[in-house]
């Protein structure tokens, strides 16, 4: 998808580079140990290009974490992580190491703060940034499997032209572990025309 | 006959416009604060106000961080500031953040414990508002602690019985046991002890974290008329609780040692192996009195039966190692246990320029004893006469039985060979001397063939060939006498 030019493209990757930095400085604090964060790819994409990338390129079950926002940007946030391996980002914060085949309740809130601090970061530094407002609402941990994925990310065909996609890979660098996730931004375009005036301002500053 | 559910959105509808939403909120099994921009409380519901432990007035107007100034966790203290003024919700996890608000609660019997809690904050989109809700989780993590120490206790005993099953490694397993028992029930050091040879008294075996003297004084802990918890978990085959070993009888004359060692209680699990065989003890030391949980018991329970299996297995390949290089009629050492230990004395005499001896002795008219007596009386000389040689000998030297009536015995170290001489005409003394089997005397005499490192050879094979020759020369010198490889000697 064109609707960004290659400058604002790059604004938008530093950003977020900048965002998922500050999270992983919050949960090298919290958890008392180095996170590194990084985002080695960054792209948008329609919702059919979505539903296709979700269904190849994603292990068939997944964990996640789900966030509403609204502000300069409407929309619906997601960490994604294949689901056999969420426990396992779980239990290398809290310093554990449990073999449990299932997820706990106090993991599945534990994966939702994760989530929740990861992407507040990268929602409030791009507001900040841009010097706009917005509001996140509070996490919700999910699993589901890849197929059923858009339903839970709310992404629909016949609403597939007023709904621009995100999506981040992101990888989590820990002492003991390292995997990949994804973060998924699923934003209504109407709001889409303020994010890009906000990027073009920004750009128009600077340059 | 219920004709309002035709039109249940309407009925909805009115219900919720005849409700009082404070009420709502405060019915709510969990705690329901409401915030203005600058983070003051402006609603709080009845739970929170329980748990919080003051007036409603007292709350109100106040923010969190005046009503509980420096005890507030910082992480806490951010995520209201940024949802009252920027907006962002946020869910703040028991485990990223063991204490949140300080909240009290009674448990069962009337104590005040903390409240386990997960908060989350939402900024209200209608309003300037922030909606907080504590969660209590206490239960959960109950729930989850069990899980966690059944894991452990489950990857322990899989751990344990993976050692067992791949070798003798007893002592590592005990350290095991003992660490875990320690991990799972902080605050406490653990031990085994095992019952002594005598079966009259107890040695510490296992106690990682406990200091060294405590094995040295524990050594030899003994069966008095009344004895300490662990000697009761013997005599009373099961758990046995000294909640305070301050004001424990028993324990009146040990407390000095208590005191040094840190310890305040003692639950002591005896470890029964099959056939109700008691080995020994699983003590655990809280440091402060106390008395076990049932989850405690359970733990000192089944830890107590993987000691039992661990050391029952323990023993058996102890036996079979002696099985296999000990005689099993007179426990003598066997031809492979004497090879290792000719041979390690060889290298030893050769490294030190020693002497040594190594007598081949065979017995005169065994086989006639065997002939008119039957097998049972043989084995029976045999027996007696195994016992009386090894008297005769140093507890370095060693005799080993290498065939029906053969026998070697080997001097470790000997100044001269009248030495040697010597040892051979007690042996030939004691032998020969009779031997009592009910009404019947018994005798029998013996021939004995001696060869000295180095002078008759430097390897094993030619000494005990030498022996062996020197042993017929004495044969054919008329039985009942000694005969040195290089000359003959008579005794008689």
């Amino acid at each position: 998808m064109d609707l960004f030019s290659p400058d604002e493209h790059d604004l938008i990757v530093e950003l977020m580079n900048l965002g998922v930095g500050r999270a992983a400085h919050a949960l090298s604090q919290l958890v008392n140990d180095e996170v590194l964060l990084s985002v080695p790819r960054l792209e948008f994409i329609s919702v059919p290009e979505a539903q296709e990338a979700f269904r190849k390129d994603l292990p068939p079950f997944l964990a996640g974490v789900l966030q509403d926002f609204e502000g300069f940007i409407n929309g619906r946030a997601a960490l994604l992580f294949p689901e056999a391996r969420s426990l396992e980002l779980v239990n290398a914060m809290i310093g554990e190491e449990l073999s449990a085949d299932e997820i706990t309740e106090l993991e599945q809130e534990t994966l939702a703060e994760l989530g929740n601090i990861l992407l507040n970061h990268c929602l409030a530094t791009l507001a900040n940034q841009l010097k706009q407002q917005v509001q996140t609402d509070i996490p919700r941990a999910f699993s589901s499997s890849s197929s059923e994925l858009p339903g839970t990310l709310s992404l629909y065909e016949d609403d597939s032209n007023n709904t621009l996609v995100m999506l981040v890979q992101i990888d989590f660098s820990l002492r003991h572990s390292a995997l990949r996730g994804y973060l998924a931004f699923v934003i209504d375009l109407q709001s889409a025309d303020s994010f890009l005036h906000a990027l073009r301002e920004y750009l128009a500053e600077i340059l | 006959m219920l004709k309002s559910s035709d039109q249940p959105v309407t009925c909805l509808s009115e219900i919720l416009d005849n409700i009082d939403c404070t009420d709502l909120l405060h019915s709510l099994d969990g705690g329901v604060l409401l915030l203005d921009r600058r983070c003051r409380i402006i609603f709080c519901n009845r739970w929170m106000i329980k748990h919080i432990g003051l007036q409603e007035d007292e709350i109100l107007g106040n923010t969190l961080a005046q009503l509980y100034p420096g005890q507030l966790a910082p992480a806490l203290q951010d995520a209201i500031e940024n949802a009252c003024l920027n907006r962002m919700g946020r869910l703040l996890s028991y485990q990223l953040h063991k204490r949140l608000l300080p909240l009290k609660q009674r448990n069962p019997n009337g104590e005040l414990r903390p409240l386990h809690q997960s908060i989350l904050i939402r900024p209200l989109s209608q309003s300037n508002l922030t909606l907080v809700q504590c969660h209590d989780i206490t239960n959960a993590v109950k729930r989850e602690q069990h899980l966690r120490a059944n894991e452990r206790i489950l990857r322990l005993e899989r751990k344990v019985l993976e050692l067992i099953a791949t070798g003798d490694n007893m002592d590592e397993v005990l350290i095991e046991i003992c660490t875990t028992v320690e991990n799972l029930i902080p605050n406490t050091s653990c031990a085994v002890l095992l019952m002594n040879e005598d079966g009259k008294s107890l040695s510490v075996k296992s106690a990682p974290s406990l200091p060294h003297h405590f094995k040295q004084r524990q050594k030899g802990l003994q069966f008095g008329p009344t004895g300490t918890s662990c000697i009761q978990a013997i005599r009373h085959r099961s758990l046995v609780i000294s909640p305070d070993l301050q004001n424990d009888e028993h324990w009146q004359p040990l407390l000095d040692e208590a005191r040094q060692l840190d310890i305040g209680a003692c639950w002591a699990q005896p470890v029964i192996a099959a056939y109700d065989e008691v080995l020994g003890v699983l003590a655990c030391y809280p440091k402060s009195p106390s008395t076990p949980s049932e989850a405690n018991k359970l733990l000192l329970q089944r830890m107590s039966n993987l000691t039992a299996i661990s050391l029952e297995r323990h023993k058996r390949i102890e036996r079979i190692r002696f099985l296999a290089m000990h005689d099993p009629l007179t426990g003598l050492p066997n031809r492979s246990l004497l090879n290792e230990l000719l041979g390690r004395n060889l290298r030893r005499a050769h490294r030190e320029d020693n002497k040594f001896a190594l007598m081949f002795i065979d017995l005169d008219g065994f086989k006639e004893i065997n002939d008119c007596h039957g097998h049972d009386a043989g084995d029976d000389i045999l027996s007696v006469l195994s016992g009386r040689m090894s008297q005769q000998l140093r507890g370095t030297d060693t005799c080993a039985r290498i065939g029906g009536d053969e026998f070697v015995v080997m001097l470790e170290t000997i100044a001269t060979v009248e030495t040697a001489e010597a040892v051979a005409q007690k042996i030939l003394s004691c032998l020969n001397a009779p031997v009592q089997r009910g009404q019947l005397q018994l005798q029998v005499s013996a021939s004995i063939g001696i060869a000295i490192y180095p002078d008759h050879g430097i390897s094993a094979d030619a000494l005990l060939t030498h022996a062996d020759d020197a042993m017929y020369k004495a044969k054919a010198a008329g039985k009942n006498c000694w005969q040195r490889a290089d000359q003959s000697s008579s005794t008689d």
